[in-house]
């Protein structure tokens, strides 16, 4: 131990007990050093002193006539000061209250509701599963009309756009992964387009592409391809471009 | 058997109305606050008004203590220190003090005393001016721990502080006692070159 490992040791013992100290590495080092010996029994003389002050004091108290006064003072603030009313019994806590309610009777209403949700998920995921077949007839409906009716195949986007919701931004254009350059002039509002009848409107599907539903965010976007092997004229074309930014059809324009 | 109500017990019956409660009360406790005044300001007077104002205190603001923050002692401590500063500061008791304390102590020693009790009352004098003369926050700490025998806790607590700080002010507050006594029994005993040593 160390000079001041001891005197940190010390001062953590009240100045009344340090003579009842019994630590073996304290008095090891009182013995070895003289200076933190001296400087203990300093504290041993201090602590006497103190003690002889304690002693002498120990019997003064405040004279009576203090008593008196405080006691006064304490009637008129208690009459001044309404009576404590007395405390109402302990209520269980609402909250505690209502668990155990629920507990008790909502657990049979729990999982009743539980049960209809569960049934209303399972229903509604059956129809998500419907749909494509849904949509397949629908697409054979299509077929049909546009066999019997084959005038309608040479409509034009901007013709069918007139009874198609609202175009929204071109956002989707800007995924197209092509080196054609768009012109934003020739580009044509946003057409919702059955998948059937893009054929019969001279587009051509692009390969291992999903079907365009009605209610998808398809555009269709007029733009000029490059040319190839040297061609001098460029060609244009208009592409339909799904919600998730993929060419799903091209048809070539003819100038 | 049955266990004597604690401090909070009666003052919860206090605050009810009940007088007795608030009598024992004061009767547990007057003393030690008494004391404490008289320590920290060396003033029997300023001891008696303070122990007046820390009951009328409890009297009408009890229902404001928290348990929970402090024993009820430590608070009382706590009231008082407040009284005193505030009573010390209105009389300008620093340079009173003194005379006050040396006015006190010398009442300790009654013409009845032994020599040894003589020899007593005269050193416990001494040890009081060296107290009275320690700064405000040292002096509160050796009051309230070597003279109050509070806990560093219960004095953390009067005192508004952590128990670190009331054992470094302790610690300081012994060395500046035992340099004081040194010096007063040096000056006692006529040597003067430890008392131009020690000029506290």
């Amino acid at each position: 131990m160390i000079c001041r490992e001891f005197a940190k040791k010390v001062e953590e013992l009240p100045l009344s007990e340090l003579g009842q100290a019994s630590d073996s590495q304290l008095l090891a080092h009182q013995r070895e050093c003289a200076d933190c010996a001296e400087w203990l029994e300093n504290r041993h003389v201090l602590a006497g002193a103190l003690q002889v002050l304690r002693s002498s004091a120990a019997g003064l108290e405040a004279p009576l006539t203090v008593e008196q006064n405080v006691m006064r003072a304490f009637r008129s603030s208690a009459a001044t000061t309404p009576a404590a009313e007395p405390k109402p019994a302990p209520q269980p806590h609402v909250l505690a209250f209502r668990l155990s309610r629920f507990f008790e009777f909502g657990a049979y209403a729990a999982a009743a509701a539980a049960l209809a949700v569960a049934l209303g998920l399972g229903v509604w995921y059956w129809q998500q599963h419907r749909q494509p077949g849904d949509t397949t007839s629908a697409q054979q409906n299509t077929e049909q009309k546009i066999t019997t009716q084959p005038s309608d195949t040479n409509r034009q986007p901007e013709k069918i756009a007139e009874v198609s919701p609202p175009p929204k931004p071109a956002r989707a254009a800007q995924k197209v992964s092509t080196a054609a350059r768009v012109t934003a002039s020739e580009a044509a509002p946003a057409v919702p387009i059955l998948a059937a009848s893009q054929q019969a409107q001279g587009y051509t599907p692009m390969m291992l592409c999903d079907p365009l539903s009605c209610s998808g965010d398809e555009q269709v976007v007029r733009m000029e391809l490059p040319a190839v092997n040297g061609a001098q004229d460029s060609q244009m074309a208009d592409v339909i471009i799904g919600d998730d930014g993929l060419v799903r059809a091209i048809r070539i324009v003819q100038q | 058997m049955l266990t004597e109500p604690t401090d909070e017990q009666l003052l919860a019956l206090a605050m009810s109305g009940d007088e007795d409660a608030f009598t024992a009360l004061y009767r547990r406790r007057q003393g030690p606050i008494y004391r404490f005044a008289l320590h920290m300001s060396g003033s029997a007077q300023i001891a008696e008004e303070v122990t007046q104002d820390v009951f009328i205190f409890l009297a009408q603001r009890g229902r404001d203590f928290d348990a929970s923050r402090a024993p009820l002692g430590a608070y009382l401590f706590g009231v008082a220190r407040n009284y005193v500063r505030r009573a010390m500061e209105r009389s300008f008791s620093e340079s009173l003090n003194t005379v006050a304390a040396e006015d006190h102590a010398d009442s300790l020693i009654s013409p009845e005393d032994t020599i040894e009790g003589i020899a007593l009352g005269q050193l416990s004098s001494t040890v009081w001016k060296a107290v009275l003369s320690l700064p405000e926050h040292y002096r509160e700490v050796v009051v309230l721990c070597d003279l109050q025998e509070c806990s560093y806790a219960e004095a953390a607590s009067a005192l508004g502080c952590a128990i670190g700080t009331i054992r470094s002010r302790l610690h300081r507050a012994h060395d500046m006692l035992a340099k004081k006594l040194r010096h007063s029994a040096a000056v006692a005993l006529g040597i003067p070159g430890v008392a131009a040593r020690c000029p506290s």
